[in-house]
């Protein structure tokens, strides 16, 4: 023990206080800093949530009901109701989009083929058949069209998950009716086709429900059918100027606007208290919601302006931001919404600016050269110009017309008239005009 | 091969000392099967954990053997007297070798034996798929597992018998394993790279050069081991000796260190570091890996929910990510149970804790200077988590300030693991069973938590509060276990406290089960009696199914082809009724219908149509009777149905005949005879209520005890409830039954809104569908005109299936006597 030596060790391990302490203090601020950021932003959303009520943005099951209620006639009710449970004889829509009679083939097809292939008047007659079958279903919507709209349906929002049974029969009605049209097209029966239109505007009118952007998409789904059917009645030799006149007023107003898309946006907010209640992926600490709230509260007008001046781009846009991907996980995102306005307002001016074509034919006994010569017939560049940016594609072939918008994969208006395999394959938005 | 008496004793002495790892693994392994086999977890989770449980006990045992046979014998200087024996060095080594590898094949065995008593066929089929309860059998034969693991195994002995003799601490021997054991993945990576990448042999299969990286390390193992070991034992003992004492080797050297205390809790707080210091520094590494790894890990997570994906998740590389993550975890599991150990253990061995009672030491400062040391080892590794994640988020600071407070949320289990931990360390005197029980303990208390969480039904803060019980244990019992009187009052200590935490954890389950009120005795008696006596005369699977399902029969379908040929509606239509017709007449029983069949009720409603469209149409005329017919039928077999579900489409079918029959002129297409029959069968109120009497009994006394039936009304959850939660929804489920009981019987004068409205909130149902509140004149019928919840829509049966299961929605409503009054006038016109 001679060679041992006292001297004193001026390591951290010599400073216990300090080696055990400061960690330990650490952790403990750290958590009592997360506490009350906790705590700060558990009254917060107190606060945004108290407001937002207030204001009639965030809703309960309860006055989601209470909105859909209100404003209804209730005169139509047992009309409608009857009408769709007839037209609902058509089966499970998913076999009726795969049916293969008129309509269904590769379009743009030839309307007026004199000799048109014993398969595709084998369709047509059966197809007549089963209108003819299903004659008191449309009688009995002409019927309930009778009625004050719009008309309530027996619709209990029980959950909002889940499907919206009355907004199904809608789609139910505007198919067999759209099947109507195009079978009366084909039959060159002008005033049946009318007639279908005309029904097709009053089922619209009556099952209208705008109480949030899921509802709003079953109406442009609807109304997507009626574009549908116009835009394959082109190619028939059958409407008169008076007709297009009437079809195009029937095309409806500009669905879009920044107006309407902020409006639906902060509709659709009254789901997002559910919804964020119901996902289980992430723990919703106070903190999270008030971020959550609090973006949705700030940005979502100015993300939906910066989707107008960003077009075709807000399809990739996908936010880096955790918030905010968690928010688009539970309410549909101000990019989303415009997204889908967008491209029925694409569709829609691609009609319109069809029946201009086709009235153009009809009054000046040519085709137009250009698609600037349809200011004659009334239209502007409003109608060719997708959302005021892309010009829409125009080609003559001998006695046929093609016009055709942005492709819906790269939202880009393809140089030269792009070429279509099948009805499936709609990306094209190619229509024919004879 | 002879061998002598001493040989022979020494096999025997070193099997002795292995077995109680063996029974102290098979104990955990028997606990984690247990807990599989009862806390509620999907099917598939509970397989993963016996799945784990079982190739987990010879792995674990691997890891533990040299330890064991090795460390054990060097922390209680055995191995001295060992040396001391006219045996060779090698032949002990040999011997502690063949007892390890005999031992490993008892572990198999053990494991074995514990997953065949879950699941025999395991044992016999060898995991094969078909053993559903052991899913992941498959993933043995798929991936070569078997042979990869056992030779996994044969590696990590090895290394454990390596570092055993080299290091002088069980614990540092331990830990230091933790990284050797992943070496023949890395270098199994290696090689796949190099062989696949660098030189083109496709014909290198990743399992393939996983085994050639095992061979190759398991021959550089075995020569370490045995190196070491004929090193060590070749030694002088005195030598030995000194290496085995720290003081002695301390002395030895030239110059020590003085302690220097400020004040008698520093000089603690020092010694517990010190005492430790290799241990904690160790653990802390080992957790700040597994913290690193979790930052990278999160970063997929992350990228996950922000590409709002699956794709990214459930990609090779995130497989990759998952595989680590199954390494990671355990060792983060071992690190914290460690750390908790630290706290006792070391002060266990050789009585050194008594050195600060005779001092005159508190016990509850040498309890809280013992859980400083380890409880800031684990702030710090938060810490510097929380740093390295806020700086490797750096471009998108909001997601690492989520993920940070994220990682708050991680601490919670990892004090309960530490928590239960540190328990050991007073159950057990020896370092290294306190090692080996740490875990164990954690498990078994994870286990249980997870029991009075899933089974029990105990809310979070009850959890939270258990978790402090153990704590309490190990400061209730300081003082004695610091003056070693490890006697019957300490031991009732840690029983006591053990009691009380299964006991609190039990409390609120028995709070719930006294509170929650009841079916009356009246009406229960009546239910069962009414059971016994129907259940008697209706034998259990008499039910048929009927379906009117034109769509499928081939009038287009899902995957029409392009040149399909068109079936006209009719036609299928008409053949779906003459096979329902063939159903009805073959088979005479019960019956139950499909929400497709609802399209049966669109078709006669435009078969009427047209009937009336051409009066003259013979054909026409027979189809709209033929449906209606049907219909008819339909709802008698649905009558004699013991499921509620049927009572409701029964009444569903039957508004639609009402609605039928109440047309102009109907009379006379379906014609006088058929007309009559369906209108009196309609006008049956006493059968209808009969039938619903009956199917309240049957349907109560058959699913009085299944938590599946629960689950259908009240979607409690597919992963199973808790039974705390059972007990609050068996209550709901008996009062509603009682009140669905006593509507059945009372008819009409008991459909009062205040038991309709029970009823609906019994059920959850908006009251509106019972007719009360809002539009409710449009859902319950009173008038059938007003009847709008779609009558005959099958896509809204079928889109609102959940809405279907609101029983006794029209029960007794005024559509009952519309259908009686159709009667009447069809008698009184006659």
């Amino acid at each position: 023990m001679s060679n041992v030596t006292i001297e004193q060790d001026k390591s951290l391990f010599q400073k216990p206080f300090l080696l055990i302490g400061l960690p330990l203090l650490g952790l403990i601020l750290v958590i009592a800093y997360l506490a009350a950021t906790e705590i700060y932003s558990w009254f917060r959303v107190a606060a945004i949530t108290k407001r937002l009520t207030a204001e009639g943005v965030l809703a309960t099951s309860e006055e989601l009901q209470a909105r859909y209620e209100n404003p209804r006639s209730r005169e139509g009710t047992i009309a409608w109701t009857r009408a769709a449970d007839m037209a609902n004889v058509m089966y499970p829509s998913s076999t009726f989009e795969k049916l293969p009679f008129v309509g269904n083939g590769p379009i743009p097809y030839d309307l007026s083929n004199k000799n048109p292939p014993s398969f595709e008047s084998e369709m047509a007659a059966a197809a007549g058949t089963y209108l003819e079958r299903l004659q008191p279903a449309i009688q009995a919507i002409e019927a309930a069209a009778q009625f004050p709209t719009p008309v309530w349906q027996p619709f209990v929002s029980t959950d909002l998950y889940l499907l919206l049974p009355h907004l199904q029969d809608a789609r139910d009605l505007v198919r067999l009716l759209a099947l109507d049209f195009e079978y009366a097209v084909f039959e060159a029966q002008r005033e049946r086709a009318l007639k279908d239109l005309r029904l097709i505007e009053r089922v619209i009118a009556a099952y209208s429900d705008r109480e949030g952007v899921v509802y709003s998409w079953y109406e442009i789904s609807i109304r997507q059918d009626l574009l549908r059917a116009v835009n394959s009645s082109m190619s028939a030799d059958l409407w008169t100027a008076e007709n297009l006149h009437e079809i195009l007023l029937r095309i409806g107003p500009e669905f879009y606007s920044l107006s309407t898309i902020t409006n639906e946006a902060k509709q659709d907010a009254k789901q997002m208290r559910t919804n964020l209640e119901k996902q289980t992926a992430i723990p919703l600490t106070p903190s999270i919601r008030f971020a959550v709230l609090s973006l949705f509260d700030e940005d979502y007008s100015q993300a939906i302006l910066n989707t107008k001046n960003n077009w075709p781009k807000y399809y990739s846009q996908k936010s880096e931001d955790f918030a905010k991907a968690l928010l688009q996980r539970n309410v549909s995102s101000g990019e989303q919404i415009a997204g889908i306005y967008i491209r029925h307002e694409i569709e829609r001016q691609l009609t319109r600016t069809a029946i201009g074509i086709k009235k153009f034919k009809l009054q000046e006994v040519r085709w137009p050269t250009n698609l600037e010569e349809l200011k004659v017939v009334g239209l502007g560049p409003e109608d060719w110009t997708a959302v005021g940016k892309y010009r829409f594609g125009f080609e003559v072939d001998k006695d046929k017309a093609y016009l055709w918008g942005p492709d819906t994969r790269d939202e880009l208006v393809p140089p030269h008239r792009p070429s279509r395999n099948s009805r499936a394959d709609d990306s094209s938005r190619l229509v024919l005009i004879r | 091969m002879n061998i002598s008496p001493a040989i022979r004793n020494l096999y025997w002495k070193e099997a002795r000392q292995l077995l109680p790892l063996l029974l102290l693994l098979g104990a955990v392994a028997f606990l984690l099967h247990f807990t599989a086999a009862i806390i509620h977890v999907r099917p598939d989770q509970a397989a993963q954990i016996h799945f784990f449980a079982f190739i987990g006990l010879p792995a674990l045992y691997a890891v533990g053997a040299g330890a064991m046979l090795i460390g054990q014998e060097k922390e209680q200087r055995t191995i001295l007297w060992l040396q001391t024996l006219p045996i060779e060095p090698r032949t002990i080594v040999v011997t502690k070798l063949v007892v390890i590898f005999i031992g490993l094949l008892a572990a198999w065995l053990l494991s074995f034996t514990l997953a065949g008593f879950y699941n025999w066929r395991f044992v016999v089929g060898m995991g094969t798929s078909s053993s559903s309860f052991f899913a992941r059998g498959d993933i043995i034969q798929e991936d070569g597992l078997l042979l990869t693991w056992n030779l996994h195994s044969i590696f990590l002995i090895l290394c454990s018998v390596w570092m055993a003799w080299r290091w002088d601490s069980v614990f540092s021997g331990l830990v230091a394993l933790l990284p050797l054991s992943i070496l023949p993945g890395l270098l199994g990576f290696l090689l796949t790279v190099i062989s696949s990448d660098l030189l083109g042999f496709g014909l290198w299969s990743e399992l393939y050069c996983r085994v050639v990286a095992l061979v190759m390390l398991l021959v550089v193992a075995g020569v370490l081991s045995w190196r070491a070991g004929t090193r060590f034992l070749t030694a002088a003992p005195t030598k030995l000796a000194a290496k085995s004492s720290r003081l002695t080797l301390a002395a030895n050297r030239d110059r020590t260190v003085a302690i220097v205390p400020h004040s008698p809790t520093a000089a603690l707080l020092w010694q517990a570091i010190q005492q430790n210091k290799a241990f904690l520094i160790g653990n802390g590494l080992l957790l700040l890996a597994a913290g690193c790894y979790l930052i990278r890990f999160t970063k997929f997570f992350v990228a996950d929910i922000v590409s709002n994906s699956r794709y990214i998740a459930y990609g090779d590389d995130m497989n990759f990510e998952r595989g680590w993550l199954f390494v990671i975890i355990p060792f983060a599991f071992l690190a914290v149970s460690w750390l908790g150990a630290s706290t006792f253990i070391t002060d266990g061995l050789h009585n050194r804790i008594r050195f600060l009672a005779d001092r005159g030491v508190e016990a509850k400062t040498a309890w809280w200077t013992r859980h400083a040391p380890p409880l800031a080892v684990i702030a710090a590794v938060f810490l510097a988590t929380g740093f390295l994640l806020l700086v490797s988020f750096g471009e998108t600071y909001n997601n690492s300030l989520w993920l940070c407070r994220g990682l708050i949320l991680l601490l919670p289990p990892i004090l309960m693991i530490y928590a239960f931990a540190q328990w050991a360390g007073q159950l057990t005197s020896s370092p290294f069973l306190g090692a080996i029980a740490a875990p164990g303990i954690a498990i078994a208390a994870l286990a249980y938590i997870s029991f009075a969480v899933t089974v029990l039904g105990c809310p979070i803060w009850l959890v939270a509060l258990l978790c402090v019980f153990p704590m309490i244990a190990t400061y209730l019992a300081m003082g004695r276990w610091m003056d070693r009187r490890i006697d019957r009052s300490l031991w009732l200590i840690h029983v006591g406290v053990a009691a009380l935490l299964v006991g609190a954890s039990f409390l609120p389950l028995l709070i719930t089960k006294a509170s929650v009120p009841r079916m009356s005795s009246k009406h229960a008696s009546e239910l069962n009696l009414a059971y016994r006596s129907y259940s008697q005369t209706t034998s259990a699977n008499s039910n048929f199914i009927f379906e009117f399902s034109p769509y499928r029969i081939g009038w287009g379908g899902q995957n029409a082809p392009t040149n399909y040929r068109f079936t006209p509606l009719d036609e299928v239509s008409q053949q779906a009724v003459e096979g329902l017709k063939q159903q009805l007449s073959i088979h005479r029983g019960a019956g139950l219908v499909v929400a497709a069949t609802y399209h049966l009720m669109p078709e006669a409603t435009l078969a009427r149509f047209a009937s009336q469209a051409s009066p003259d149409d013979l054909e026409k005329r027979q189809k709209y009777k033929d449906r209606m017919s049907i219909i008819s039928d339909l709802v008698y077999r649905m009558r004699q149905s013991s499921r509620l579900i049927d009572q409701e489409d029964a009444d569903r079918f039957e508004l639609f005949l009402l609605y039928e029959l109440s047309q102009p002129d109907v009379s006379s297409v379906l014609e006088s005879d058929l007309h009559r029959s369906l209108v009196e069968r309609l006008a049956d109120k006493k059968s209808r209520q009969q039938a619903r009497i009956r199917a309240v009994a049957l349907e109560y006394g058959k699913s009085k005890w299944k938590i599946e039936e629960l689950n259908k009304i009240y979607r409690a959850g597919e992963d199973g409830i808790s039974w705390r939660s059972i007990a609050v929804l068996r209550s709901r489920y008996d009062r509603l039954y009682e009140e669905l009981w006593i509507l059945a019987n009372g008819g009409k004068s008991a459909a009062t809104p205040q038991r309709l409205g029970m009823i609906a909130e019994l059920f959850n149902a908006p009251k509106m569908l019972y007719g009360l509140e809002g539009e409710g004149q449009f859902f319950r019928v009173d008038d059938i005109d007003q009847y709008a919840d779609g009558i005959v829509s099958a896509d809204r049966v079928m889109s609102g299936g959940y809405i279907r299961k609101f029983y006794a929605r029209q029960w007794f409503a005024g559509w009952e006597d519309q259908a009686a009054a159709l009667k009447t006038t069809g008698d009184s016109n006659e």
